[in-house]
């Protein structure tokens, strides 16, 4: 059963998407699927992996596969021993880490592995598993990383602490490699390398990896729906958009700004399919939403009144808590502060009219504007969220800057 | 190519001190690798409640501690709610001889000790 879902996950993946990128859409789909049939019709058994496979095949008998254009520019020995240095540093931390603190980090035991023992433990009994009765839980979280969890502990039969360590390994690696492979495809496999580095770099990669946290899932599943729109595939950028909301609930403004940013790059006729590729499981997110999630705290606990009241007087904190985060981002990266320099740097020069910069630049607002308005002690609610908002957006915002920056690398002879 | 040997410098610059606070994180904060399962501290417990019922929680600690967590975490998918109004109630505290003392206060008895620092509590 773990074989067969796994290569549901996977055929239908890369129906979608090349490489990495086909991995990523997947597991998420697996996520989504599986828990559809719970939600819907009670289900739990391998019946979402057949489904997959359907969806799979045709998606591959209308378009055909997904195979990642082999790549042919040599890159500096130097810079590709650096690049299997690092990532063999950085697995073996996470390994260790892993032996260490199975059940993973305070989110991940509090809200995400906790809701996925949920869904294995008591599948017939939802009204419990989403009780309004543990708010600090927070119930009313999307379900596709607890899906996928649950998915993988009744494919294997038991509730093996490896599953969720493994499912964050998969999205670890194929988040970097998915923005080597996607950068290296539109400015040269030396450029692509580099901004791998620069995320294996990112302390809270690592952090968010081994916490078994949704950040690191959602974060990779963004750059992806940012890919596949910047390479004119909006329906499938629409799909995996909607994944990205059925993940967190600030995956729903981050696919709004995907729409937005499509709109005014490829207009309505293209936002139009982004929209239409969503429709899915969005309509599963509104589901359960309206069905099973409790209120959510921040918004059951906030009205208009107190939002003009309090939200101009925050101004200044929320814009310390990023200035502080340009210079410490994910804890001891320096990479923030590097490419916001290099912005500064190179903007008489960059290259216009790219998608990816505009999405990230319509969201770094809308963050904002969740801190000017949150019910919760401001400076305590960006200490405790920030960095992971923002390293949601980080893989995109390294793919962003290499698109906008870095002129295209010449084609090679 | 002297600017893209530049920016793999530069990049490589900027990845090395966020590796490196990784590796002192492991290596020199951590000490000896020890695999510390939430599942372990509460053994047990899961086997003597009821199937389906409400359990309640108790501790010494401050909410910062994460205990009340752990016990949600290590009985999911049953439910437990800080207090002491359920029929059981499960504690878990940082000082040992608290027990016996917490019992007596909310008018619970010991049914089963799993460690110095963690019981299962059942109304009298």
């Amino acid at each position: 059963l773990i074989a067969l879902a796994l290569a549901a996950a996977f055929l239908c993946g890369l129906a979608l998407a090349p490489g990495a990128g086909g991995a990523i859409a997947g597991l998420g789909l697996s996520g989504a699927m599986w828990s559809a049939g719970l939600l819907l019709f009670g289900l739990t058994g391998a019946w979402s992996d057949g489904a997959l496979l359907l969806l799979g095949a045709a998606i591959w008998w209308s378009r055909g596969p997904r195979l990642a254009p082999a790549a042919k520019e040599r890159l500096p020995h130097l810079l590709l021993a650096a690049f299997l240095v690092l990532a063999a540093i950085v697995s073996a931390l996470f390994v260790e880490h892993s032996i260490r603190y199975p059940d993973g980090g305070w989110d991940a035991r509090a809200i995400w592995n906790l809701r996925a023992r949920g869904l294995y433990g008591a599948p017939d009994r939802l009204a419990e598993v989403f009780s309004p009765d543990l708010p600090a839980q927070h119930s009313d979280y999307p379900l596709l990383l607890p899906g996928l969890i649950a998915h993988f502990w009744f494919a294997a039969g038991a509730r093996a602490p490896l599953v969720p360590i493994a499912i964050s390994a998969a999205f670890a690696i194929a988040g970097v490699v998915l923005l080597e492979r996607a950068t290296s495809a539109q400015r040269g496999r030396l450029t692509g390398f580099c901004a791998a580095l620069l995320l294996l770099g990112t302390p809270d990669f690592l952090t968010l990896a081994w916490n078994q946290y949704a950040d690191l899932k959602l974060a990779v599943m963004l750059l992806l729906a940012v890919v596949l729109a910047t390479e004119g595939r909006y329906a499938a950028a629409g799909l995996v958009a909607g994944l990205v909301a059925f993940t967190k609930n600030e995956g729903l403004l981050e696919a709004g700004a995907l729409l937005v940013a499509v709109l005014v790059r490829a207009g309505p006729r293209q936002a139009a399919r982004l929209v239409l590729g969503a429709l899915a499981p969005l309509a599963l997110l509104a589901y359960f939403k309206l069905r099973w999630a409790p209120p959510n705290d921040l918004i059951a606990s906030t009205s208009l009144a107190d939002v003009a009241h309090r939200a101009p007087g925050r101004i200044g904190m929320v814009g310390r808590g990023f200035l502080e985060q340009l210079i410490d981002f994910g804890h001891w990266g320096c990479a923030l502060a590097a490419i916001a320099a290099a912005w500064v740097v190179r903007w008489p020069r960059r290259e216009r009219g790219h998608l990816a910069p505009l999405f990230a630049a319509l969201v770094l607002p809308a963050f904002f504007t969740i801190y000017l308005v949150t019910p919760l002690d401001v400076r305590l609610h960006l200490e405790s969220s920030l960095d992971r908002l923002l390293f949601q957006l980080w893989p995109s915002m390294l793919y962003a800057c290499a698109l906008a920056l870095l002129p295209s690398a010449p084609h090679p002879r | 190519l002297k600017s893209r040997a530049w920016l793999a410098a530069a990049a490589l610059l900027v990845a090395l001190p966020g590796v490196l606070r990784d590796v002192s994180v492991v290596f020199w904060k951590q000490g000896r690798l020890v695999t510390s399962r939430v599942d372990d501290r509460f053994a047990g417990i899961a086997a003597k409640l009821p199937a389906g019922e409400r359990v309640g929680f108790v501790t010494d600690d401050g909410p910062a501690s994460g205990r009340y967590l752990d016990v949600l975490y290590a009985l999911a998918p049953r439910i437990v709610v800080p207090g002491v109004d359920a029929r059981y109630v499960v504690a878990d505290v940082s000082d040992p001889r608290q027990i016996e003392s917490i019992a007596e206060r909310w008018g619970l008895r010991v049914v089963a000790r799993i460690s110095p620092a963690v019981a299962l509590l059942e109304r009298r």
